[in-house]
């Protein structure tokens, strides 16, 4: 035991999370035609809307500033062409505001989400063909310079990225996107993703795969918050097996079961990673 | 020694205080401060740290910028300047490192030793090399007593370069330069055309010793389209340069340990080609990780394993990628590997310094959100015209390839025929299923 406390001091479990959320307006509204996904087995389960993701990434915030004092979180909205930090907000704003950080995030997302449906009415058919993707690359690449700042900061801070994927693939982002996953595979920054899109999204696969991460794809999108705080809520020091077996956390049955399917997870993407 | 600890306490609760001010190189020189933050970012006393030549730094510092900072963009400025233009580069690099172990080694003119210097650079070097080419090669030959001696076969494994190198007894008798280039010839000569061949030499001591005609191998390198280039550890040897200039190599003369560093690692990105290169098309394999419910023998250890890839020719197992089967002689590969040496080839373009202080709006870094503070420089892309920090600056050209402004753009800029052209450049656009509208 004595061991466990050593090595839980040695390493500071406060992290720094940057969500990158697709908040890609026409993506959104496609969804909004096709409302079931299909399961495995034939079954038909609907897809979460996004004023139900949006509550749902908000429980996962709060539960996830409440673990440490110490968490830090940033979030990035890539949409249609560009990409912004939602929060930590401009510097410029940020002297004025004074509320506390889900409070700020709350009310942004909230601000998101009118902003989107509004346009959903207005975009018209023919522009829908043409420029519709969301900016996924300059999205991680915000993160990763913002990552790279505050570990500055706190050299000892953990960081890792968790991606909200909803739009289809761009072929054109293909190299920036790679060199995005090298620079955190380098820094040894886990890109955890949640795709919620029906089809499987093979740079995510590509991203998790290559810097240990988690690949998700949620077969009953009404249970998304579950999924997301027995998930992504662990931490990455929490998350290594060799740790869990050595102690002996296992007999936490639900310990064991997260890990299990986070392998599995894994594995099944190397297949496809490898087929590019 | 009650002084000695209370000074070390001011200085430690002095640099709790900064924290919030970010991190800044130019208020971590204060004078008083007994702690210094070193390269890991711990905390270390001024005695245990490196003897600093600081007066070096003084002499670049003309313009009245800070030093340290100013000196490493020169650095960046001078690598960037000769890439800046498009050009053809060989992927696929194979590369005789040559090391000097003679006695000149023992000399203490870098700290701690010559010896240890060339060990750590060299093992990071590898390391750096593999990582940003993985599907290049490298082949290890020392020289001491008069004498040439193949370490490593060509091969893409880095530990085994590194540990070789560790493992061999340095510091004996006199280095030939002859000998160790014919041995690399010898090497070189039985790779493919489309490979680039490199020979890379860092050498140490002032004499060579040689058996025959020095310009008869320079005329062998030349028909071989073999490039030479030299580093040496302390001056410049005619004959160094000489070889260099015939074959279209550098010649570097290391000033101290960190410049000796620097002087490797520029070798990491891939010179471009020179001299007639046809293009190949080359038999790549890319092969699925599988995973067996029995254990199978693996080609490369020959050990009985669960996982592991199998070759699409001849279904030959191996452990780890990338790798040549030993069956079929088939190079396997997977996409990411390809992917990573890209970077040297679409450029992120060079950022131009803004002066902010004049400015009437007030700008923060589109990386990272940092306002700017009295002594920090900010830097603007000159294709999105959005300003970074100097930390975003170094990272976005150094470690991330991607500008995330330009990445921004992407999509409005699609249809203008100028920043297409930029595009193009920066080979964003994949491929020429966008044709350019006007």
């Amino acid at each position: 035991m004595d061991s466990i406390t050593s090595l839980m001091n040695e390493d500071d479990d406060n992290s720094l999370l940057v969500i990158v959320a697709d908040f890609n307006i026409y993506s959104w509204g496609q969804r909004a035609q096709t409302v079931q996904s299909e399961g495995r087995d034939g079954r038909r389960f609907p897809l979460i809307t996004l004023p139900t993701f949006i509550e749902n990434l908000l429980v996962f915030i709060n539960a996830y500033l409440m673990l440490n004092q110490e968490n830090q979180i940033a979030l990035i909205s890539s949409v249609i062409g560009e990409s912004y930090f939602v929060y930590p907000p401009q510097p410029q704003q940020a002297l004025t505001d004074h509320r506390c950080i889900s409070e700020q995030i709350q009310s942004s997302l909230e601000r998101i989400n009118t902003i989107c449906l509004e346009n959903l009415d207005k975009r018209s058919e023919e522009q829908q063909q043409q420029d519709c993707t969301s900016s996924f690359s300059a999205a991680m690449s915000l993160a990763l310079c913002y990552i790279n700042r505050i570990k500055k900061e706190f050299p000892s801070l953990r960081a890792r990225i968790l991606v909200f994927n909803l739009s289809p693939d761009v072929s054109t982002q293909y190299i920036p996107v790679m060199n995005c996953i090298f620079s955190a595979q380098k820094q040894s920054i886990p890109v955890d993703s949640c795709v919620l899109s029906t089809t499987d999204s093979t740079f995510l696969q590509q991203a998790s795969h290559l810097t240990n991460g988690i690949y998700l794809k949620p077969q009953r999108q009404e249970n998304l918050s579950q999924y997301l705080l027995s998930t992504f809520l662990v931490d990455s020091f929490s998350r290594n097996t060799k740790f869990a077996l050595k102690y002996d956390l296992s007999k936490i049955t639900n310990a064991s079961a997260t890990t299990s399917a986070t392998t599995t997870t894994t594995t099944t993407t190397t297949s496809s990673t490898n087929s590019n | 020694m009650i002084y000695f600890t209370k000074e070390m306490m001011i200085g430690r609760r002095r640099r709790g205080n900064n924290k919030d001010d970010g991190y800044n190189l130019d208020e971590d020189q204060d004078p008083d401060h007994v702690l210094q933050l070193n390269d890991q970012g711990t905390n270390k006393y001024k005695w245990e740290s490196q003897f600093e030549r600081t007066w070096d730094d003084i002499e670049e510092d003309e313009s009245g910028l800070r030093p340290s900072l100013q000196e490493e963009r020169i650095m960046r400025t001078r690598r960037q300047r000769i890439d800046a233009q498009r050009v053809r580069r060989g992927m696929q690099r194979h590369i005789c490192l040559i090391v000097d172990l003679s006695k000149t080694l023992a000399s203490q003119d870098m700290k701690p030793s010559r010896h240890q210097c060339l060990l750590n650079s060299s093992e990071s070097f590898i390391k750096e090399f593999f990582d940003q080419n993985p599907i290049s090669q490298i082949s290890l030959i020392v020289t001491k007593n008069s004498k040439a001696e193949k370490l490593t076969e060509l091969n893409g494994n880095p530990n085994r370069h590194i540990t070789a190198l560790k493992n061999t007894s340095a510091m004996e008798g006199d280095p030939s330069i002859q000998n160790s280039l014919e041995v690399a010839i010898s090497t070189l000569s039985h790779v493919p055309k489309y490979g680039s061949r490199e020979i890379i030499v860092i050498y140490s001591s002032l004499t060579t010793c040689d058996p025959g005609d020095l310009t008869k191998t320079i005329e062998i390198l030349k028909n071989e389209q073999i490039r030479v280039s030299f580093i040496h550890m302390a001056a410049e040897l005619f004959i160094c340069k000489h070889i260099s200039e015939q074959t279209h190599g550098t010649m570097k003369v290391v000033l101290n340990e960190e410049h000796f560093n620097e002087c490797l690692m520029l070798h990491c990105q891939p010179p471009p080609t020179f001299g007639k290169t046809e293009a190949a098309l080359v038999e790549m394999g890319f092969p699925q990780q599988h995973t067996s419910s029995i254990p199978m023998m693996c080609m490369c250890h020959e050990q009985l394993r669960y996982v592991g890839y199998t070759c699409p020719r001849c279904s030959s197992k191996f452990c780890e990628l990338p790798t040549d089967c030993q069956i079929c002689n088939l190079s396997l590969v997977s996409s990411p590997h390809l992917a990573r040496s890209y970077h040297h080839l679409f450029q992120v373009p060079l950022f131009t310094e803004i002066n902010w202080r004049e400015l009437k709006t007030e700008i923060s870094c589109f990386g990272c959100l940092t306002v700017p503070k009295s002594s920090s420089l900010f830097f603007g892309c000159p294709r999105c015209k959005q300003s970074f920090c100097f930390e975003c600056d170094q990272f976005i050209h150094e470690s991330l390839h991607n500008c995330p402004g330009c990445e921004n753009n992407l999509n409005t800029n699609e249809n203008d025929v100028n920043n297409n052209s930029n595009h193009s450049q920066n080979g964003n656009d994949h491929g020429s299923d966008q044709p350019i509208s006007q």
